[in-house]
């Protein structure tokens, strides 16, 4: 009897310890569930919206750029100067005539990295599914448009899965963001003020009662404006130094 | 059994507990990292002293000759700046170009055009523009066809935006474009896309009658039908037969201010009315203009409860019901939100509505005639938009001001304010106009007070003490704040203008003694109050209180009684803001004409509706019409644009549109000014902005020119490229002492009054003038110098109050914390936590002081130096008569230190500031120079024995901390002969003589008191014939020496030989020492006189294509002097300087010309006084208008197309009927042949839809012909 028990309990313990052993060293996955692997204009659109998303989360609070180059900090932010004259009295100098297209630029240089990424990953799920896979390269031009960024992949991709073969060679990805309204509004302002040393911006905001437009002004004579879409709240920063007057003489 | 049953639970609770434990084990292995989200990186640079740094700098002595140089790309990636050529290399990524930025091609200033997007760029560098692929184009203003606007409508949505803009637009929504060049104002633009005709679009939709409320362009494009659309039909009108069921529910729109019904397929109906009949209007459209009403008489919401026309302009806006504001149908969650706020001070204000609010007194008290503004104030301008109040602060110490007008309204008062530049400098500039002697300078004066008065920023001070001591001066009405911490020196410079010496005469009576006879009250209370009046008014100077009200006097008098408390109370009451008070905008007419930019230019040929150009001047720049629009709307519109305005509003029939039946239109209001134009608008004064920096920066120059002296040595363009490089103080002051600059600033018209005397950077101290102060008071007459000194003004000692920034509802910024304190510092710049902090709180002890060993001459030292003094020795030990000697003290901290020749007890009972310098700083440096003693004609006086004197020095540092001792230094005069002949040095000496003058009033300055004398041949010093009229007192030396002025016959060229003899008081005694050598005085006659050779445009006419066109003026001179000329243009009764000048081209930039006749009347005036005038006339045509098509015919297989001017035209054949046949973009089409009057294509399938351009890109918004088939 004893002995019997005693076998009990060893087999317990050799199963109590192998259980432990297994459940550490069996692979697990993060997600106590697994998703089901969308389709691939779905994920890429996903993904694509993420990345730019999160490209526009850093680039409009500094005026237009994820590392701004020639900058003023304000609250802690390095925003980038659209009109600048260090000198006094004179108006200042447009530093990004192209505005626009240099944020289309920048956005498209900030996701890549991110597409190639999703991309990687669209191609991994397939092929863990042992799914067949053949790609072309992947190039892709982003759009800022009223109301919207446009995303224009292309990406050739056949899956053979079953037999069955499936192509999806473009996606247009639709995103909806100010960031054109707001590149357009801050690009109106360097204009008037490389023109005029002024921008009225309560009469824009009068006429233009989707936007709010606050300006600060620094002591070094810098004017930060700041340009908010009402609806969505994302907000532009922008810095300007036109026709600087000296404290005295 | 029960043992088993036991057991069996316990392994079963075992088994389960592995898993349990194994799952808690890996749960707490897995919960840390979230990958995603890296940390905020929260370490802030603390920036001290950001404020001044990098902006303005010393300049090496080789700048004044070169210049600023071009950076293309500066290490931190600044585009196309200038800077000094001695740092310019420190700071570019690439080789500086030595030359302006003007001159240098890859940064010549144009307008950038993004071919793609359509944006225009004016003020764009050629080289950024073109790297990344935009057009380039020769006009920095944007005055060209292809920013040409219009109005771009796309669906329900208007912009006014180019036609590039527009195509691209069109091409990213997939929406089709329609864009109407004809419209020529933001205003019109967006009052057109609210009267776009709307209605029921109907289809078929599974089977049933589906409707869409929508444009005729949307429904044609959605249905390809045109006979799909009903104008002016409602979705819900039973004549359509849809599914939609009338006023389902009400709720806001995207895009418009009101609120509506909604049908049953969700299409917007009318706006909402408590009365659902009448909003409904029998299933039709109902205007804005004629639904309810939401305001009634004053009160813009009376029926916010029954009625949804809510107007954005008016202060309302759908949105959410809340609190008291909703709608009495209680099953509706919106309304008509009120949109205006409350002030600090009570007062309601409206949506949009802008004013002023300030941080104490501001501009004139009239009763007092002086300047109010205090130090570390500063101007903000806040809004009310959406309900929420901003402030916005004008640029701080004033360098802007805000400005505010109030429009009398139907309903109520409204404000409109603006920030804008402060033009102070041009106040001090007008004083240096004033030139010549007696009559002659008298209307010299009247006309620079005529000036002053005209010029919104200044107002004449008048300093009227004795009736040989009165002036008037051309103060600013807003003085300017200094930050003394970056640039004293310009402080000091403008403070100084006040320091003034009035000499009141005594005469001994022969029983009565001595008796004043005349300036008898310079000697009272009054001349110490009018003189700070005027110290004042000038700036930051004087006895002041700051924002905070904490009073400290900053100036000194000397002979002059102590003002009484009274007045010191009055400049208290300053911090206090003043209800109501704001600083007029006046006219905006007069502030482009005091900067020289007229409205409307030259009598010639007036316009025959004045008002539509101020009109049309006004709303040339879109960002102000939102003001003026709301102005004109709330004003009834006439009394915004003059009395007949209204019938100008009125031609834009669409603008009521806007507003609804309530607006007034046609209720006239008399503009009260009685003139035309568009009165007291702030934001056009503001747009003003680049014209004002430039007079500015001009006004400067001159100053700067005449405070220095440098501009007559140096090339002009040099000067003022330094300038606007911004980098001109230290060193101009040191390049000045070393150049021998004048540095003497006249001109004030002071009737008996001395030559201004300014505060220099080392300090030039009439040691001597005090000693003939205390011992005076022998001979027949004497006279008294009761001198002012206006000083920049000190904030208190220590920092207790350093918290007080902020506290009063306005932003801290570095001005106002500097003003309330000594200790006072502003920290976390660009932090956003910035906080103004007391630096050294804890500091008790007072500045330790050591002797200055660097200002020391070669020669000199110092000896037995201990903690209570020094000695002073030169070479020979005593100091030679009439040697210049500079020493100094050095504090272990910033402070100011005081000095008296007798023994004092305290640092409060010492009179005089060493150098003259009120500043807290750490060096402290003076100059003085030593006459003999025999020159004091003392009786019975020792040399020997007053050979030794001791001057004793105290100090305060920042908290207050004062010396106990004196700190002595000891020196001693030696006496002896004077076996010097005085030095004679030209002073301010213009060599160049006018054509036509026959004399010139000379100056020279001698190195101590002398006689001297002239003649046209060299010659000993006693044959000459001719003596200079020279003040040889002791006490009228100046900085430059003692002054001796002669008039000097002018033939040709001629050279003066001049000789002078010292010691005048040694009448002819042969101890007196004369030149041996004569000092040479050339001038140089005009061989021929100045002439205006060319002057374009002149006698013709321009032809433009935008509205407002960019002219430049050039006038070439000849002759004269050099060939040179600073030449001025007319505007109303005065002239205002060329922007580019002093050359022998003069050109100017007018970016503003409206069309009409223009009459420009020219001036140019040499460096000899050579003047030439010439009147240039000529006229600006618009044409805006796009070419036509006169005739059609076909011609040997081809079409002929004939147009009323040069053209290019383009057409399309056939197209889908889903968009509008004529609303093709120019480049779709295919172009005809021809760019002149006749156009051919070969004659195809018809119809051809033809539009034209011409070369100012006017085009036609619909087509410019259709050739269809003959029926």
């Amino acid at each position: 009897m004893k002995r019997g028990q005693m076998a009990i309990w060893i087999i317990l313990a050799i199963v109590l310890v192998g259980t432990m052993i297994l459940f550490f060293t069996v692979e697990r996955k993060v997600n106590t569930t697994q998703p089901e692997i969308l389709s691939p204009e779905l994920q890429v659109r996903q993904c694509t919206k993420e990345a730019v998303n999160s490209v526009l989360a850093q680039t409009l609070p500094h005026g237009g750029f994820v590392e701004p180059r020639n900058t003023k900090l304000y609250k802690g932010i390095n925003i980038s100067y659209l009109c600048d004259n260090i000198g006094f009295y004179k108006p200042c100098i447009n530093q990004h005539p192209l505005l626009i297209k240099e944020m289309n630029a920048e956005i498209k240089e900030k996701i890549t990295p991110e597409l190639q990424t999703c991309f990687s990953i669209i191609d991994g799920d397939y092929a863990s599914r042992n799914a067949e896979l053949e790609t072309g390269p992947l190039s892709f031009d982003v759009r800022l448009a009223p109301g919207r960024v446009y995303v224009d992949i292309n990406r050739s991709m056949t899956i053979t899965q079953r037999g069955s073969s499936r192509t999806f060679s473009s996606y247009q990805v639709e995103i909806p963001s100010p960031a054109y309204d707001l590149g357009s509004i801050a690009s109106e302002i360097a204009s008037q003020e490389a023109k005029y040393c002024y921008f009225e911006y309560v009469g824009y905001m009068l006429l233009y009662p989707s936007f709010r437009i606050s300006k600060t002004a620094l002591p070094d004579s810098t004017k930060i404006y700041t340009i908010t879409d009402k609806k969505s709240g994302d907000a532009m920063n922008i810095a300007i130094r036109s026709c600087a007057i000296p404290q005295g003489i | 059994m029960r043992t088993n049953i036991i057991v069996g639970i316990e392994i079963i609770l075992l088994i389960s507990m592995s898993f349990a434990i194994s799952y808690t084990l890996h749960a707490e292995d897995s919960v840390a990292y979230d990958y995603n989200q890296s940390p905020k990186d929260l370490a802030f640079k603390i920036i001290n002293h950001l404020f001044g740094k990098g902006i303005v700098s010393a300049l090496d002595s080789s700048d004044l000759k070169n210049g600023v140089s071009t950076c293309l790309l500066s290490k931190n990636n600044k585009v196309c700046q200038e800077y000094p050529s001695s740092e310019c290399g420190g700071k570019c990524t690439t080789a500086c170009i030595p030359s302006s930025k003007s001159q240098v091609s890859a940064c010549s200033v144009g307008t950038c055009v993004d071919p793609v997007e359509g944006i225009c760029q004016p003020g764009s560098p050629k080289s950024a523009c073109e790297n990344d692929g935009g057009q380039w184009y020769n006009d920095p203003n944007g005055n060209i066809a292809q920013c040409k606007l219009g109005c771009c409508l796309l669906g329900d949505q208007a912009s006014f935006i180019t036609s590039q803009q527009c195509s691209r637009k069109s091409v990213l929504l997939g929406v089709t474009s329609n864009f109407k060049p004809e419209i020529g104002s933001e205003i019109e633009c967006l009052a057109l896309a609210k009267t776009q005709e709307e209605g029921a679009c109907v289809y078929e939709q599974d089977f049933q009658k589906s409707c869409t409320f929508t444009t005729k362009a949307s429904c044609l494009q959605k249905t390809g039908r045109a006979d799909s659309f009903y104008p002016g039909l409602l979705c819900s009108n039973p004549a359509l037969n849809t599914t939609c069921k009338k006023q389902a529910r009400t709720a806001c729109v995207e895009g418009k201010d009101e609120i509506y019904w909604f049908d049953s397929c969700g299409n917007r109906e009318n706006i909402y009315d408590a009365n659902k009949a009448q909003s409904w209007n029998e299933g039709k459209v109902l205007a804005k203009q004629d639904s309810c009403t939401l305001d009634a008489g004053k009160n813009l919401l009376a029926h916010q409860s029954s009625c949804g026309n809510c107007n954005y302009f008016l202060g309302s806006i759908c949105g959410q019901k809340a609190g008291n504001q909703k709608l009495s149908d209680s099953s509706q969650n919106v309304v008509c939100k009120d949109l205006s706020c409350t002030d600090a001070q009570g007062k309601k204000r409206k949506n949009g509505e802008s004013w002023c609010a300030y941080q104490g007194s501001i501009g004139v008290d009239e009763k007092n005639n002086r300047a109010t503004d205090t130090p570390g104030s500063s101007h903000y301008r806040e809004v009310c938009i959406d309900g929420v109040i901003q402030t916005e602060a004008c640029a701080d110490a004033r360098r802007e001001v805000c400005i505010e007008s109030q429009t009398q309204t139907n309903y109520g008062k409204i404000s409109s304010a603006a920030c804008r530049a402060n033009l102070w400098t041009q106040c001090s500039e007008y004083n240096t106009e004033v030139t010549g002697e007696g009559n002659a300078r008298i209307a010299s004066e009247k006309q620079r007070d005529n000036k002053c008065s005209q010029n919104p920023d200044c107002f004449v001070k008048k300093v009227d003490i004795s009736d040989n001591f009165k002036f008037n001066l051309c103060a600013p009405r807003y003085p300017p704040g200094f930050d003394l911490s970056a640039n004293s020196d310009s402080a000091e410079m403008v403070c100084g203008l006040a320091s003034q010496t009035c000499t009141a005469i005594y005469v001994k009576k022969l029983f009565s003694g001595w008796k004043c006879e005349a300036n008898c009250e310079c000697e009272d209370a009054i001349f110490t109050e009018k003189m700070n009046d005027l110290c004042i008014s000038l700036g930051d100077c004087g006895a002041k209180v700051n924002y905070n009200g904490q009073y400290r006097k900053n100036y000194q008098a000397y002979n002059a009684e102590k003002v009484p408390d009274s007045y010191i109370e009055g400049l208290k009451k300053y911090s206090a803001t003043v209800t109501g008070q704001f600083a007029d905008a006046g006219s905006y007419k007069q502030f482009y004409t005091s900067l020289g930019i007229p409205s409307d230019l030259g009598a010639a040929g007036k316009l025959k509706d004045q008002n539509e150009a101020a009109l049309k001047a006004a709303l040339v720049t879109s960002g102000s019409a939102g003001i003026l629009v709301l102005a004109a709307y709330h004003a009834g519109i006439a009394s915004s644009f003059g009395a007949g305005g209204a019938a100008i509003i009125s031609k834009i029939p669409i603008l009521s549109s806007l507003v609804g039946k309530s607006a007034g239109v046609s209720s006239a209001v008399a503009d009260p000014t009685g003139e035309f134009g568009v009165a007291a608008n702030p934001s056009i004064a503001a747009y003003g902005g680049a014209v004002a920096g430039a007079s500015l920066g001009l006004a400067v120059t001159s100053l700067l020119i005449k405070f220095t002296g440098i501009g007559p040595g140096l090339d002009p363009y040099v000067t003022n490229s330094l300038l606007v490089a911004g980098a001109y103080s230290g060193a101009i002051i040191g390049a000045n002492i070393g150049s021998g600059g004048t540095g003497i600033f006249g001109g004030l018209g002071a009737s008996g009054s001395a030559s201004l005397a300014f505060a220099w950077v080392i300090g030039v101290a009439i040691v001597l003038a005090i000693v003939i102060f205390k011992l005076l008071g022998i001979g027949k007459t004497k006279e008294v110098k009761v001198e002012f000194q206006c000083q920049p003004w000190q904030a208190p000692t220590g920092g207790k109050a350093c918290k007080q920034c902020g506290k009063d509802g306005f932003p801290c910024t570095p001005y106002a914390c500097h003003s309330l304190g000594q200790t006072c510092e502003f920290v976390n710049e660009g932090s956003g936590q910035e906080a103004c902090i007391d630096n050294n709180p804890n500091d008790a002890s007072p500045p330790v002081i050591h002797p200055l060993k660097k200002v020391l001459a070669e020669g000199y030292s110092y000896q037995d130096e201990n903690e209570n003094g020094v000695k002073l020795v030169g070479p020979e030990e005593c100091i030679k008569a009439y040697t210049p000697v500079t020493f100094g003290v050095g504090l272990d901290e910033p402070g100011q230190c005081k000095y008296d020749v007798e023994h004092t007890q305290s640092y409060d009972d010492m009179e005089f500031y060493v150098g003259d310098r009120n500043l807290y700083i750490r060096n402290h440096s003076m100059a003085f120079t030593l006459p003999s003693l025999e020159s004091l004609g003392l009786p019975g006086y020792e040399p020997s024995r007053k050979a030794n004197y001791n001057m004793y020095i105290r100090c305060e540092d920042t908290n207050g901390n004062k010396n106990e001792k004196e700190y002595a230094i000891n020196f001693c005069v030696k006496p002896g002969e004077d076996l010097t002949p005085p030095s004679i040095s030209p002073g301010d000496y213009n060599e160049y003589v006018a054509y036509n003058a026959t004399s010139v009033v000379a100056s020279i300055y001698t190195s101590e008191p002398a006689e001297c004398k002239w003649d046209t041949n060299d010659k000993e010093y006693d044959a000459m014939a001719y003596s200079w009229v020279c003040d040889s007192g002791f006490e009228n030396q100046t900085f430059l020496g003692w002054k001796c002025s002669a008039t000097l016959p002018i033939n040709n060229d001629s050279t003066f030989s001049v000789r002078c003899s010292d010691q005048p008081w040694l009448n002819a005694s042969t101890k007196r020492n004369e030149n041996h050598e004569s000092y040479p005085l050339t001038f140089k006659k005009s061989k021929i006189p100045l002439t205006i050779t060319s002057l374009t445009p002149d006698n013709s006419t321009i032809i433009a294509g935008t509205d407002a066109v960019s002219v430049e003026v050039v006038a070439k001179v000849s002759g004269g002097a050099d060939g040179t000329a600073k030449c001025s243009y007319k505007i109303d009764n005065y002239y205002v300087d060329f922007l580019d000048t002093l050359k022998s081209e003069s050109r100017n930039v007018f970016n503003q010309f409206t069309p009409g006749a223009k009459v420009l009347a020219v001036k140019c005036e040499d460096r000899a006084g050579n003047r030439a005038e010439r009147t240039a006339r000529f006229s600006i045509e618009l044409d805006s208008a796009a070419p036509e098509v006169t005739r059609v015919y076909e011609k040997s297989g081809s079409l002929v197309v004939i147009t009323n001017e040069p053209a290019r035209c383009s057409f399309v054949h056939f197209l889908n009927r889903t968009r509008d046949t004529c609303s093709f973009q120019f480049p779709e089409g295919e172009v005809l042949e021809g760019s002149d009057l006749i156009h051919t294509a070969p004659l195809e399938q018809l119809p051809y839809y033809i539009k034209c351009k011409d070369r100012f890109e006017n085009i036609a918004g619909a087509c410019s012909m259709i050739v269809q088939a003959k029926v």
